[in-house]
């Protein structure tokens, strides 16, 4: 089903757009009865320029698989990936050096995602390594992504594992940022943190996005959060893409049941807090 | 409600770091439970809210020491009894729900075994009687086929199911009481509304009390019927959960409620979200007054000065904050 | 059970493989048999030449080859030159001694290791362990041989039990139980070698991997539940550490016959060690063939039970999950 972005002025070229994407995984042995098996079977989304498209869905639903598929971190079975009009779900690694940059990744568990005993700075300049920056030129940078991220700059010395779970994400959105990337995809970026980090680090995300025109992914299961950041979403269930479109649209009028379930849970939860009498079982 | 279950006074807790620094985790906490009761601990990554679950039970790791206070359950004083007495216990009166399901079961046991293994601890019977119980206990808490449940392993199940086994574990031999670690946050939205109904239900079947921390209001608002606001080892904040939330009284409470208001599926696009400012404390750092003072777009010059008394500026609700001490 | 097919299938891949690189490298190795007989002027070369085409060696390797495979599947392995005896019988006499005292050293190993180990693991940064890992590092940093031989002078210098050979001069007269105690003083020496050298390794790996379960999540709820420390042990702990100890039981289980030539040599223990070194340096060809296949098909014996003792033992490997190890 292709997805109708009004709002889409006259020669908007979409930045990535994929088509009849599919990956499946293979597992030796006995297949076990209870476990998810992340598949995609076909999945078609667009993403314009300085806009932020979400996939939605529950666990198991594959948005994680696409999110990876796009980044080429897994190679797709088959579909096209076109970003910036070239597909590249088919290159070799060697292929895919000159795109690595302009499409970066955020993880979930910030945590998990960097080396403990690293410094900041040498979290933040590993990909500026990787393009041969001079020593000078590279601290600059390091402190003016410092900057962006509201972190001080004093603190690029300091270990990571002194950082806070929060300000571990600020500094993975530093480190995606040094390579000045045109697409972020935010693999549930926010889930995990605290509510006022995840407030912090989704204004944050936000101003970003304002100042350098990035274009972001968001995988999110959680709906009030795409609500705000997203311009289109696109709901996934059982590897497929049930419905998408335009985020205000989707919300008020629902037509698939996942989308319904998802937007039903979502509104249980806001209405305990916003109902002054609560009426405790 | 009944009588009070739990009272918990001045608790203290201080874990020490392999450098040599103490960092005082707890900072003289002090709450009551009564019977039957939902109390719902609000409070953010750094509040000491895991430190005060694994107290309870003293279940706290070796470098962690509770150098104060008391916990007084049914009368007795946790804190003073033999770990044969503590063992006795745990999972027959007092029982804690932790935080990570996808981590709280072991690996290699079959799900309907680990269930057993807490019938056997506490309630000794034939093996046929608990295969039984465990499968009473495993639809009890929502499976349509506990016959195939039972002979699971963890790793087949989803976060979902894993949370409910847990909670299985823990109502098995009907406690007073349940400590309920983050019971939602690790899971989608969707599968939370479930886990919630299912702890309601519990309480409302086996009229037991629940300590429900969260870091989510809105789960809260949902369940719980007083709520504490935890910050920096300290409560900030208690009373009546729907009131608290409708009217916070500290400011700490007040933004975030403000945030989760914010996160709301009427936002307009593009929205900036509310926030607090600045960062969580650093718990090894001892200050003098208030530890939110920091962060807090009221606070006046005494803030930094003394911890601010506790007072209750409304009937059946407490704040510290010297906005309301007067 | 499919699994299990694909591992078998491999391995029988492997014996032959292992056959044949062994024929080519005995054949490529500089020598014969028969050197030395040529050197003693008293035989004539025809005397050779009809020994050599007896025992086929004059074939070409191909040929030989073919030969061996077709009468190994028939469990005849050749004769042996220098002892004038069939190569399989001869093999497994000497391969009972060898697997008597490994077997009875891997046992020894095994009953002080994961005690040992279990309760440095329990007890960390106390004394015991402290001191196991210390004895430990020393036991696996001395080689084999010192250790045999400084044991061998104090028992020599002590008089402490009979050194050498398997069974005293008397030993056909002897009652059953004397004949059993004279075996076992002289078994001592070389199965506590065996057994400490092995204990080294595995008291370690035991520790590491206890010490990682009991830092797991799961460990502290399974307390909070109440369940009493001894049943925490034996019925949640050890079985969520088995599985580094299961891969180091098929390793020892490998190693039952490979693995103490060095100390059976040096003990005169009679076993297959000494058996292969002598055909070895003799070049008794059939025999020095034999000899490796035996040790290889232990090798892949032990490896094939430990990977199916893992898939057995462990839900995660046998149902694929992500997570396992």
């Amino acid at each position: 089903m292709q997805s109708d972005f009004s709002g889409r002025e006259f020669g908007d070229n979409p930045l990535l757009r994929v088509q009849g994407l599919a990956k499946r995984y293979v597992r030796g042995g006995l297949l076990p009865r209870y476990a998810p098996v992340e598949a995609v079977r076909g999945v078609d989304v667009e993403l314009l320029p300085a806009r932020t498209l979400a996939l939605v869905g529950a666990s198991g639903s594959g948005k994680s698989t696409v999110a990876r598929c796009v980044t080429r971190l897994e190679r797709p079975d088959s579909g096209q990936i076109w970003f910036e009009g070239t597909d590249i779900a088919r290159l070799s690694s060697r292929e895919l050096l000159p795109f690595r940059p302009r499409i970066q990744m955020i993880f979930q568990d910030a945590a998990t995602a960097m080396n403990p005993r690293f410094s900041a700075a040498e979290v933040i300049a590993e990909p500026l390594l990787i393009q041969g920056c001079s020593r000078p030129v590279r601290l600059e940078i390091l402190q003016a992504l410092m900057r962006d991220v509201a972190l001080p700059s004093e603190w690029l010395n300091h270990p990571v594992m002194e950082f806070s779970g929060g300000q571990r994400q600020r500094l993975a959105i530093a480190r995606a940022l040094a390579v000045r990337p045109k697409l972020l995809v935010l693999d549930e970026a926010l889930s995990g943190l605290d509510l006022s980090t995840q407030a912090q680090i989704a204004n944050l995300l936000l101003h970003l996005q304002a100042t350098y025109s990035l274009t972001f992914l968001l995988i999110s299961h959680d709906l009030a959060l795409v609500a705000q950041m997203a311009d289109a979403v696109a709901v996934m269930a059982a590897g497929q893409i049930v419905e998408q479109g335009q985020t205000r649209q989707i919300l008020a009028s629902p037509t698939h049941e996942e989308t319904k379930r998802l937007l039903a849970s979502a509104k249980t939860a806001e209405l305990n807090l916003t109902s002054s009498t609560v009426a405790c079982v | 409600m009944g009588e009070t279950l739990l009272i918990i006074q001045g608790l203290k807790v201080t874990y020490s770091s392999a450098g040599g620094h103490a960092v005082r985790a707890l900072d003289g906490i002090g709450l009551e439970i009564g019977d039957g009761e939902v109390l719902g601990i609000l409070g953010e990554s750094g509040s000491g809210k895991s430190t005060l679950a694994c107290a309870l039970l003293r279940l706290l790791p070796p470098n962690a020491r509770c150098d104060g206070g008391e916990i007084r359950f049914r009368g007795r004083n946790l804190l003073e009894l033999p770990e044969a007495d503590l063992r006795r216990i745990r999972g027959r009166e007092l029982s804690l729900v932790p935080q990570d399901p996808a981590l709280s079961l072991n690996p290699v046991m079959t799900v309907g075994s680990q269930i057993a293994e807490v019938l056997r601890s506490h309630a000794p019977c034939g093996t046929a009687e608990r295969c039984q119980r465990v499968r009473e206990l495993l639809a009890q808490v929502g499976f349509d086929s506990p016959e195939e449940i039972q002979r699971a392993y963890p790793h087949q199940l989803s976060g979902g199911q894993r949370q409910r086994v847990v909670i299985a574990q823990a109502v098995a031999c009907r406690p007073a009481l349940i400590i309920a670690d983050e019971p939602t946050s690790k899971l989608d939205p969707a599968v939370r509304a479930d886990i919630g109904k299912l702890l309601s239900e519990i309480r409302r079947q086996y009229r037991t009390a629940i300590l429900l921390i969260s870091h989510d209001p809105a789960l809260l608002a949902g369940y719980a019927d007083r709520v504490a606001v935890m910050y920096a080892g300290r409560i900030v904040e208690s009373g009546d959960c729907a009131e608290t939330l409708a009217r916070p009284l500290h400011p700490y409470t007040q933004g975030l409620v403000a945030i989760a208001r914010s996160m709301s599926l009427n936002a307009a696009a593009r929205a900036r979200f509310s926030v607090i400012e600045g960062d969580s404390p650093d718990p090894a750092v001892v200050v003098a007054g208030c530890r939110f003072e920091p962060r807090c777009s009221e606070r006046m010059e005494i803030c930094a000065c003394q911890f601010p008394p506790e007072v209750a500026p409304e009937n059946a609700r407490s704040v510290s904050c010297f906005k309301y001490a007067e | 059970m499919n699994y299990l097919a694909r591992r078998l299938a491999r391995a029988i891949v492997l014996l032959i493989a292992v056959s044949a690189l062994c024929f080519l490298f005995t054949e490529m190795a500089p020598g014969s048999f028969f050197d030395e007989m040529r050197l003693n002027p008293q035989i004539s070369p025809e005397t050779i030449a009809l020994l050599r085409s007896r025992y086929g060696l004059d074939q070409p390797l191909i040929v030989r080859y073919g030969r061996w495979l077709k009468s190994a599947a028939h469990a005849d392995f050749g004769y042996s030159v220098a002892y004038n005896l069939e190569v399989g019988p001869l093999l497994r006499s000497r391969a009972a001694n060898t697997l008597l005292l490994t077997s009875s050293a891997m046992l020894l190993a095994w009953m002080i290791s994961v005690p040992v180990g279990v309760w440095a693991a329990a007890r960390r940064g106390h004394m015991l362990d402290s001191a196991s890992t210390v004895i430990s590092s020393l036991l696996i940093a001395i080689p084999e041989v010192v250790l045999a031989v400084a044991l061998l002078a104090i028992v020599v210098r002590w008089r402490l039990f009979p050194i050498g050979g398997m069974k005293s001069v008397e030993f056909e007269g002897l009652p059953f139980w004397s004949r059993a105690l004279d075996l076992a003083r002289h078994m001592l020496l070389p199965m506590i070698v065996l057994a400490l050298l092995d204990s080294a390794i595995i008291v370690r790996h035991i520790r590491a991997s206890v010490l990682e379960v009991l830092a797991a999540p799961f460990v502290q709820a399974t307390r909070g539940f109440g369940i009493a420390p001894a049943r925490m042990l034996f019925r949640h702990l050890l079985p969520a550490a088995a599985n580094p100890a299961i891969s180091l039981f098929g390793f020892s289980l490998a190693g039952l016959v490979s693995g103490s030539l060095i100390v059976e040599v040096i003990c005169g223990w009679p076993g297959l060690g000494p058996l292969i070194l002598e055909a070895t340096l003799s070049h008794d060809f059939y025999l020095v063939i034999g000899g490796i296949m035996i040790s290889t098909l232990f090798i892949t014996g032990g490896n094939l039970i430990a990977d199916v003792l893992l898939v057995a033992l462990d839900p995660r490997i046998r149902s694929g999950a992500p997570d396992a190890l």
